[in-house]
């Protein structure tokens, strides 16, 4: 090959990579980080319905810090972020472990009916729990019946209604991520647990020593994405509770769709926006940071 | 003259000729389509089925020169839409249907049509609180008023020999439904509380019915609280008694419970008490009938609460004002306000009475004049400001206090301050 064929060959090598992320950028920038801009200047502004923005500084920032409903939905969703992971993350790596002990045909057929709920509507999901957790007809309500318990206020009760959703969460996403989970399992070398079994190591630490630790990555991904999504919590408790009882699942999205939608202060709604986006990129760096120390120990 | 200049010319002459009847085209309905000439757009956001139908058959005949477009927009959608296209300055709609309870941030803006002119002097003609606006402005008026009725299973009721007084009071009621539940062993209910935002709506209309109001029509905080308490301590009571069924006509389940004859009373406006009670349990034909709002007490006047309505209202910076004004006007002539009764059962023009009939009776009643008795207890002068913070806060108060975590004048000692940190 020539000396000029060799420099178009290794430019095309080198310019390939940049051609198949651009369709997501070119979609990105307007979308995404367009958004974003716009979010960001908007939550230094107050601009009234129909008239123009002015200039307000951090105003709307403060306004938002100092309003208890907005802490009170930031405690509600980190609540709920909180026992949605501390449930979720075991049960993922549960599930993920027992696939891996099946044969892989059932293993297939069990990863397909755990999957499915993810596909399903959330909107559907949220109206079918709605029914399961009835008090007077419900399903749940009538198992707890034949056993003498209940009936349990699973929506209208403060304290149960934020577990109520958080149960409807983890049935939805447990399949999802423990799939991932166990495609992290697969990728860890058999002969990792045959020395460690030859060392005499047990379930348990072969479990801790071996598996924990190789499966790091895939967790931290699982960890991130869900503790995302889980900050993100609004379709399913607009549907079952619309926030109630008593605000006890007022959550930091609704209180942003409250102000910007029925309050109609855009402002206060994208200042309310880039706090949640901070607490989200702040528990995400705790989250890096718990994981990799753990890590260096 | 070369031929760009000859073409300059004839756009601008058609353009000249078209404008002049545009200007005409509001003042004389029907004569400038069949002069063949101007068409209109006009463009009306709604969120009512059955509005659709009804103005393209009887605004769109009487107003040929408007080229109607309605846009059908879900509730939930609607003031998403309505907050990016009025934020966008463009794609506004010339009229959009509101539901009253989101009225009253929504004008506050000055963004809609002032109406005072068409509506001020026909002031007389309407109950307080029927014309609505912000700014010293009349923007609309209220359309299917949520005049509150108590709906009865009169046959449930007689299976075990009991009969709503005549001309009753809310005390008389409760006695009623005591009765109820010692005959039925518990399971059969006079009352529905439902759960979140409908549960504050429906304290709401009791608190209303008894001349109580969280803010006065400058958009003040004026609430007595005395009132609200002892209204929400009878709410609670009914509940520790046993005499609520809780749940909600959105449920899936509540038309079973009113099929199973476990719900046999409650209290609701005329589109869910009436509409939806007939759609969804028709084999109750001859059952049902309506009680108006019971008194207070014995010397009180009758009055009825209120839960929402809804409302046409035109846009400030739309492209037909004109059209806007002539399609809300509409509603009030013969056609519209038949239109009105047709679709929303109350009509909210006390003139309509004189002429359109409303005295019909309904079978499904027992041949009750369902809509005229309704109708005929006074509405409550009622302000919806900055009510999705005000439904907000009672809600989040009627629950601490249905659950037994606070009392009732705390709760509306906690209403009052947030209200007041608005």
């Amino acid at each position: 090959m020539s000396a000029s064929g060799r420099r178009r060959s290794q430019k095309y090598h080198q310019s390939t990579p940049y051609l198949f992320i651009a369709p997501f950028f070119l979609l990105f920038i307007p979308f995404g980080a367009g958004s974003v801009l716009l979010a960001l200047g908007m939550s230094f502004v107050d601009w009234p319905l129909g008239q123009s923005p002015e200039l307000v500084g951090l105003d709307k920032f403060a306004t938002v810090l100092e309003d208890p409903l907005f802490g009170r939905a930031m405690r509600n969703t980190l609540y709920m972020l909180v026992g949605f992971l501390l449930a979720l993350l075991p049960l993922c790596l549960l599930v993920a472990v027992l696939l891996k002990q099946l044969r892989r045909r059932t293993a297939n057929v069990v990863q397909v009916v755990i999957f499915a709920p993810i596909t399903m509507s959330l909107i559907a999901v949220a109206l079918v729990f709605d029914l399961l957790y009835n008090e007077r007809v419900g399903f749940v309500n009538g198992i707890l019946d034949m056993i003498g318990v209940g009936p349990v206020p699973f929506l209208s009760d403060s304290d149960l209604a934020p577990w109520s959703i958080i149960a409807l969460r983890i049935w939805r996403v447990l399949g999802y991520y423990a799939i991932i989970l166990f495609a992290g399992l697969q990728a860890i070398p058999d002969e990792f647990y045959e020395a460690a079994e030859l060392d005499g190591a047990g379930a348990w630490q072969r479990f801790r020593h071996v598996t924990f630790p190789l499966l790091k990555p895939v967790t931290m991904f699982v960890l991130v994405a869900s503790s995302i999504a889980a900050w993100e919590l609004f379709a399913e408790v607009d549907v079952l509770t619309d926030g109630g009882p008593a605000r006890s699942t007022l959550t930091a999205v609704m209180y942003i769709f409250g102000a910007s939608f029925e309050q109609f202060d855009l402002g206060k709604g994208a200042a309310a926006s880039v706090v949640l986006a901070f607490a989200i990129i702040v528990s995400t760096v705790v989250a890096h940071r718990l994981l990799r120390s753990d890590d260096r120990a | 003259m070369n031929r760009a200049w000859k073409r300059k010319g004839v756009v601008s002459g058609v353009a000249a000729v078209a404008a002049a009847l545009t200007a005409c085209g509001s003042g004389n309905p029907g004569q400038a389509a069949e002069e063949g000439a101007v068409v209109d757009d006009l463009e009306i956001w709604v969120f009512s089925s059955s509005a659709p139908p009804v103005i393209k058959e009887g605004f769109a005949t009487a107003f040929p020169d408007y080229d109607v477009d309605v846009v059908e927009i879900p509730i939930a959608d609607l003031s998403q839409r309505l907050v990016v296209a009025m934020q966008g300055g463009d794609n506004l709609p010339d009229v959009v249907q509101l539901p009253l309870r989101e009225s009253g941030g929504l004008f506050a803006t000055g963004q809609f049509l002032d109406l005072t002119e068409e509506l001020g002097p026909m002031e007389d003609d309407f109950a307080d609180g029927i014309l609505v606006g912000g700014n010293g402005e009349i923007n609309a008026f209220t359309m299917g008023p949520g005049n509150m009725g108590l709906w009865v299973n009169h046959a449930a009721l007689a299976e075990h020999d009991i009969e709503i007084p005549a001309d009753p009071t809310w005390n008389d009621i409760v006695a009623v439904a005591e009765d109820l539940k010692a005959a039925s062993g518990g399971t059969q209910y006079m009352f529905v509380q439902p759960p979140g935002a409908n549960g504050a709506n429906m304290y709401n209309a009791f608190f209303s019915s008894r001349g109580g109001s969280w803010w006065n029509q400058d958009g003040e905080l004026a609430v007595d609280e005395d009132l609200a308490a002892d209204t929400l301590q009878f709410m609670i009571d009914l509940d520790r008694e046993g005499l609520v069924y809780h749940g909600v006509w959105t449920d899936a389940t509540y038309w079973d419970a009113i099929r199973n004859q476990e719900i046999v009373g409650w209290t609701m406006n005329f589109g869910v008490g009436s509409t939806s009670l007939q759609h969804n349990v028709p084999e109750q034909s001859g059952q049902w009938r309506l009680v108006t709002w019971p008194k207070w007490s014995e010397g009180d006047d009758q009055r009825t609460g209120v839960f929402g309505g809804s409302l046409y209202a035109g846009l400030d910076g739309a492209d037909n004002p004109a059209g806007a004004r002539d399609f809300i006007m509409w509603w009030l002539s013969p056609e519209g306000l038949q239109a009105q009764a047709d679709t929303l059962g109350l009509v909210s023009y006390s003139p309509a009475a004189e002429i359109i009939e409303l005295d019909t009776e309904d079978p499904y009643f027992g041949g009750q004049q369902v809509v005229q008795e309704l109708s005929s207890v006074p509405y409550p002068e009622f302000h919806f400001f900055h009510w999705p913070e005000t439904e907000a806060a009672i809600t989040a108060a009627v629950d601490q206090a249905y659950a037994g975590d606070i009392t009732p004048e705390e709760a509306v000692a906690q209403i009052v301050e947030e209200l007041g940190a608005l």
